[in-house]
């Protein structure tokens, strides 16, 4: 099911930007081409900061009062981009990405209804391949197709879980991830795809404004134990940039 | 143009369905029973459950140095037999008893104690992976004798529980290092004493009776107008000797009276998820000082053996690490985990732990199995991964004494506490 919706959230973003394709040309005709034509192939640099949402996929059978929660995070992104025709520039970089999540235990204890859990700060470095389609004159409609690679830099958490004695605390810790060879995978690969809006400012300068997924399909897990229940992560990226085009 | 824009849309097209056809390429989820509730229809079913339940709720994976999945396939074939000859040649309790010792040899959690029942043949095994072949008898008897022959012993008390067919607990005063002062002697025999407060039994007087001599008649808020307190009282000797632990809340009033200030002892954490390396964030774990304590330091021993178990052994350890404490004996028994075994209230709370049918147990409940046509199971082990302020955990090692005096059951015999007297050597000597 999870599958299906992907698929049709790919081909709504893909009808949508044909649909903003003709929409653009005409606009582009109409606009008459204030600025003087880009020429093509071209090479362009950018830069930009984004607002993170990761959506952590993980099966959580019995525990039924337990959930691991999306969370926000913020990165940035520095990139590089090809592009040999007006419609289409193949686009990298770098991306520092925060793939953050919440685990929430749900107690009741003595008719008192509380939680323990953790926040998880994972922090990556992803390097992202992608062909980019635009469509549009001063005001381009861009659709991304790629993959990306990465590596889990770092992360800390924090949290609460049930102290032990008679100690007057909440059993709070906050502590910088110690990753563990056997566990963890900080090897980390997907899909991204994703949807953008750039505006010509002169012939040389660019704004965006990008909503990217990054579909994880590596486990953040390593393939540990004979029972494991995969870890995968789901990133939404709203980034907004400036891209400076070299030639 | 056209040409251009039909060739654009057949790239994106195709670059679709490659996004979405490697969309599809995550693993699927486990679908995993619960071990707290499952109630199991045959012995592979029973293997399975409770090997999975140990797999994801067993607190000490990231110590333990057993391979839990090589068990799963070594054993599975040995139940599926079981399963086979289940009408023709019913598995009997000691095959039973082997199997189960054989797939949980070695695990490192000490408190792991498991009970599982066989509806075929009606019958229940317990087994005990940690337990060490190194542990010896207590002589309870031949110990209070010889502390009693102890020169100059006086103002003695000692509760004796009929239950259990032992000295519960002991007060008395033994000669000191200065004449005419004392070495204050408390035996606890169990962490219960905030059970023993609570407690509606008819003879709770006297089963108070050595904790109000040694720390006050307000025993379960520290030290108050007991002999601990007392200007001719100079040092003190705890005998945790064959304790086997309790409810740790009774350590802040029996052992944190004794300290100054509050005992940084550690840290603690639970599982938090799934996978066998899923854990909290370490907690401090703190031994909290009671408003009544001692306001003045005096020496304090500690005799503890292999018999000192879990509480016990937190309590050895916080004396071990008291400026003018001292541990003499053997090394404790090396069960350090904390628990909370009541699952029928707690499986939920903590996902970290027991799991099953808590009655099995007999010292949770009747020791029969609630569904006795289906092949029960309770796993008793540690709910808390307990480590001290350098991270170290006594696990399977136990606390190491100062003054390491190993049990002598010939000279207990002859009414010679070799332990007890090293300690007064130590208190009247300093060395």
């Amino acid at each position: 099911m999870k599958h299906r919706i992907i698929i049709f959230a790919v081909l709504l973003l893909a009808g949508g930007c044909l649909s903003a394709q003709n929409n653009g040309t005409a606009a582009a005709k109409a606009d008459g081409d204030t600025l003087a034509a880009p020429t093509f192939p071209r090479w362009s640099v950018g830069a930009g900061i984004g607002l993170n949402i990761n959506v952590p996929d993980v099966e959580t059978a019995y525990m039924t009062n337990v959930a691991y929660n999306p969370s926000f995070g913020l990165g940035a992104n520095l990139s590089v981009a090809y592009q040999p025709y007006k419609w289409l520039a193949v686009r990298s970089g770098i991306h520092f990405v925060p793939k953050n999540y919440t685990y929430l235990h749900s107690i009741t204890v003595e008719n008192q209804e509380g939680s323990v859990g953790s926040n998880t700060n994972c922090n990556y470095l992803d390097v992202p391949v992608m062909a980019d389609f635009s469509i549009g004159g001063k005001v381009r409609w861009h659709l991304f197709l790629g993959g990306y690679v990465g590596y889990w830099l770092n992360g800390n958490r924090n949290g609460a879980a049930f102290p032990l004695g008679n100690r007057n605390d909440d059993g709070s810790f906050a502590e910088n991830y110690v990753f563990n060879s056997t566990r963890d995978n900080r090897f980390d690969a997907g899909i991204i795809f994703g949807t953008g809006l750039g505006i010509a400012c002169s012939r040389v300068v660019d704004i965006n404004i990008d909503l990217l997924n990054l579909y994880g399909l590596t486990d953040v897990q390593k393939n540990y134990m004979r029972q494991l229940n995969p870890h995968y992560n789901t990133t939404f990226v709203l980034q907004a940039g400036v891209t400076i085009n070299l030639q | 143009m056209t040409n251009n824009h039909s060739f654009s849309i057949k790239v994106m097209v195709c670059g679709l369905v490659l996004v979405a056809l490697f969309a599809s390429c995550r693993k699927e989820p486990i679908k995993l029973e619960n071990p707290n509730t499952t109630y199991c229809t045959s012995y592979v079913h029973q293997f399975q459950t409770v090997w999975e339940g140990l797999d994801h709720i067993y607190v000490l994976w990231e110590r333990d140095t057993v391979d839990w999945d090589a068990r799963y396939a070594k054993y599975l074939p040995v139940f599926q037999e079981f399963d086979a000859r289940m009408k023709t040649n019913p598995v009997d309790s000691a095959e039973y008893h082997k199997a189960w010792k054989d797939v949980t040899k070695g695990l490192l959690d000490h408190h792991l104690t498991m009970f599982l029942y066989n509806p075929n043949g009606k019958y229940r095994i317990a087994l005990q992976p940690g337990s060490n072949s190194y542990s010896h008898a207590r002589d309870w008897q031949a110990e209070t004798a010889a502390l009693k022959q102890v020169p100059g012993m006086t103002e003695y008390v000692d509760y004796y529980d009929p239950n259990n067919s032992l000295v519960n607990s002991i007060f008395c005063l033994l000669p000191g290092k200065t004449q005419g002062k004392y070495i204050a002697y408390f035996r606890l025999s169990a962490f219960s004493i905030g059970e023993m407060a609570d407690s509606s039994f008819n003879g709770k007087a006297a089963m108070e009776a050595p904790l109000k001599a040694f720390y006050g008649n307000e025993y379960l808020k520290g030290i108050s107008n007991g002999a601990a307190a007392r200007a001719d009282v100079e040092s003190i000797i705890i005998d945790l000797r064959g304790n086997p632990g309790g409810s740790l809340s009774d350590i802040s009033p029996a052992i944190g009276s004794l300290m100054q200030d509050h005992f940084h002892w550690g840290y603690t954490r639970t599982k938090m998820g799934l996978g066998r390396l899923d854990y909290s964030g370490w907690t401090q774990f703190d031994i909290l000082c009671p408003e009544n304590h001692l306001k003045a330091s005096k020496p304090v021993v500690v005799l503890a053996d292999i018999n000192t178990v879990s509480c016990g052994e937190i309590s050895t350890y916080t004396i071990k690490m008291m400026p003018f404490g001292k541990v003499i004996g053997e090394r404790t028994y090396g069960g350090t985990c904390a628990l909370v075994p009541n699952t029928d209230k707690t499986f939920t709370l903590f996902y970290s732990g027991c799991f099953g049918d808590q009655n099995l147990a007999p010292f949770l409940g009747s020791g029969k199995p609630t569904h006795p046509d289906y092949f029960e199971h309770y796993v008793y082990s540690g709910t808390y991964d307990v480590v001290n302020t350098d991270y170290k955990s006594f696990e399977g090692v136990g606390v190491q004494p100062d003054i390491e005096v190993l049990y002598d059951a010939n000279a207990l015999k002859s009414g010679v506490d070799n332990q007890l007297n090293r300690a007064l050597e130590y208190l009247r000597t300093g060395n």
